[in-house]
């Protein structure tokens, strides 16, 4: 690809790992942080944009979904209560793209929330929720490596007050 | 420990994102051994800023959420902590705040049925089964716009022995559900109305400081109709009402609660005594024996001195005259 042609395309990331990173601007402008501050920057981008707080695995990971969904529309103002109602039905191309380990999917969300992808970062959500769902207190703890804080007498005292939830 | 593949970065990241808060909850509270230490470093959830841990519970429904509070002390303290969300998903009472306004009355609905049987294994003793059933059509006319009611009071009829200890769910509870059956909790006996008020403590119920809805409303009517069709010949249907306290924070289910238990003490051991006689239900669908109406206990009318909270009222302005012939058929 041409250095310097479609630039207007094309923009310049640097990693927290001082990776370059070529993308296409549609792609990288799904986090509304890089699309703020590319219009802040009126086309005057010569260097590189820094992403201090993402490395170039997660990046890349990310893209890849930026890119999936690049054209998506924008998220409606209401956008919250109606993912309520549907609570945590996450799309089958999300789904697997967020099959991977525990480190990445919690650096996946804490880049969306970083970057301000919005959508990105309420599909990770919703498959954290996902993996909580129907479980018990201590399957939640097994899943994400939770140590149990509670005196044995506290959680006695917990397990009373609820057990009536028990039996729905 | 974790069987999950970690990559170096993790605890760069980790360090990172950690908010002060959360930072001083884990220097106090769990580092009494080094050996913990290593468990946090793989324990990516945590390192997440309450914020983001929040949107995750946003997504979860009420037992979900239930359960994530016993997880750890980190998680309990943002459930609900400040978000207004997530404190209307688990019926959370503000504290200090007056709730929504127009102030209104909201009108809750009960349905009983009831029926007798005898259960031979024990002791040949009829037993009264009874359903308070919520029903939610009939409160959502006169509910807030957009109610949401407290999951209990949607399955009220299987909450009945949190209600009124002299209920007890039967041991083949499961095994009937499995059949496709609903069993009804069993009013074991009906004691002297002191004993009950004595024993009364609700248990240790979290439910208890929950909302009967969100949003918020400051006072609740309960009625209990006796439906005519079920129980005599002839006669008409029985509204007993009864309203909670005025709570400026919003009606919760232990206040709820507290008013059904006042309203079956002091009128459903007198209606189901009345009601008996008349009672068409007289077989036990299992074993086809008769049922005899004097074979439980008498409450022995000790209940009449508490009538005066509870009104006998219909909804439109025909109450008066339909409790006047009503009692003059039961009395």
């Amino acid at each position: 690809m041409a250095e310097a042609s479609s630039d207007k395309n094309m923009i310049d990331l640097t990693t927290s790992d001082n990776a370059p990173i070529k993308v296409e601007r549609k792609v990288v402008e799904r986090s509304i942080l890089i699309k703020n501050l590319l219009e802040d920057l009126a086309g005057e981008t010569t260097e590189a944009i820094p992403i201090p707080n993402v490395n170039e695995a997660v990046m890349k990971k990310v893209l890849e979904w930026c890119d999936h969904h690049k054209d998506d529309p924008p998220a409606t103002q209401d956008d919250d209560s109606d993912s309520r109602k549907k609570s945590t039905d996450i799309d089958e191309w999300d789904q697997k793209f967020m099959q991977v380990d525990q480190e990445m999917l919690f650096e996946i969300i804490l880049a969306a929330n970083y970057l301000d992808i919005k959508a990105l970062l309420d599909v990770g959500c919703k498959t954290v929720a996902n993996m909580i769902k129907g479980k018990s207190p201590d399957e939640i703890r097994k899943t994400f490596n939770i140590q149990n804080d509670f005196t044995p007498e506290e959680e006695e005292q917990i397990r009373r007050e609820n057990e009536w939830a028990e039996d729905r | 420990m974790s069987s999950l593949s970690h990559g170096p970065p993790a605890m760069a990241a980790q360090n990172k994102y950690q908010e002060d808060d959360e930072a001083d909850e884990y220097d106090t509270e769990s580092h009494d051994t080094d050996a913990s230490y290593e468990i946090d470093d793989e324990n990516f959830i945590q390192s997440i800023p309450p914020e983001i841990l929040q949107t995750v519970f946003r997504k979860l429904k009420f037992f979900d959420l239930m359960h994530c509070q016993q997880v750890c002390k980190h998680w309990a303290a943002y459930l609900p902590g400040n978000d207004p969300a997530l404190k209307e998903l688990l019926f959370a009472a503000a504290k200090n705040v007056i709730v929504s306004k127009p102030k209104r009355t909201l009108q809750v609905f009960l349905r009983p049925e009831w029926q007798a049987y005898t259960i031979p294994v024990e002791n040949d003793v009829p037993k009264l089964s009874f359903n308070l059933a919520f029903n939610k059509n009939m409160a959502y006319n006169t509910a807030p716009k957009h109610a949401v009611f407290h999951p209990m009071l949607i399955s009220f009829y299987h909450k009945m022995h949190l209600v009124n200890s002299d209920f007890r769910i039967p041991d083949s509870w499961g095994k009937l559900q499995r059949r496709g059956v609903t069993p009804w909790p069993t009013f074991v006996s009906l004691r002297d109305l002191d004993d009950q008020v004595a024993e009364y403590q609700y248990n240790d119920g979290s439910w208890k400081d929950q909302l009967l809805c969100v949003p918020a409303v400051d006072r609740v009517a309960v009625h209990i109709t006796w439906w005519k069709a079920y129980y005599t010949d002839d006669g008409l249907d029985v509204v007993r009402k009864v309203f909670t306290n005025k709570v400026a924070t919003g009606v919760t289910m232990g206040e709820f609660v507290r008013v059904v238990r006042k309203l079956m003490e002091v009128w459903t051991v007198k209606d189901l005594k009345k009601f008996s006689e008349h009672l068409r239900i007289n077989e036990c669908d299992d074993c086809g024996r008769p049922y005899n109406a004097d074979g439980y206990d008498d409450p022995q009318d000790s209940t009449s001195e508490s009538e005066s909270d509870v009104e006998s009222v219909d909804s439109d302005g025909s109450a008066e005259q339909t409790s006047k012939i009503k009692f003059r058929e039961f009395e």
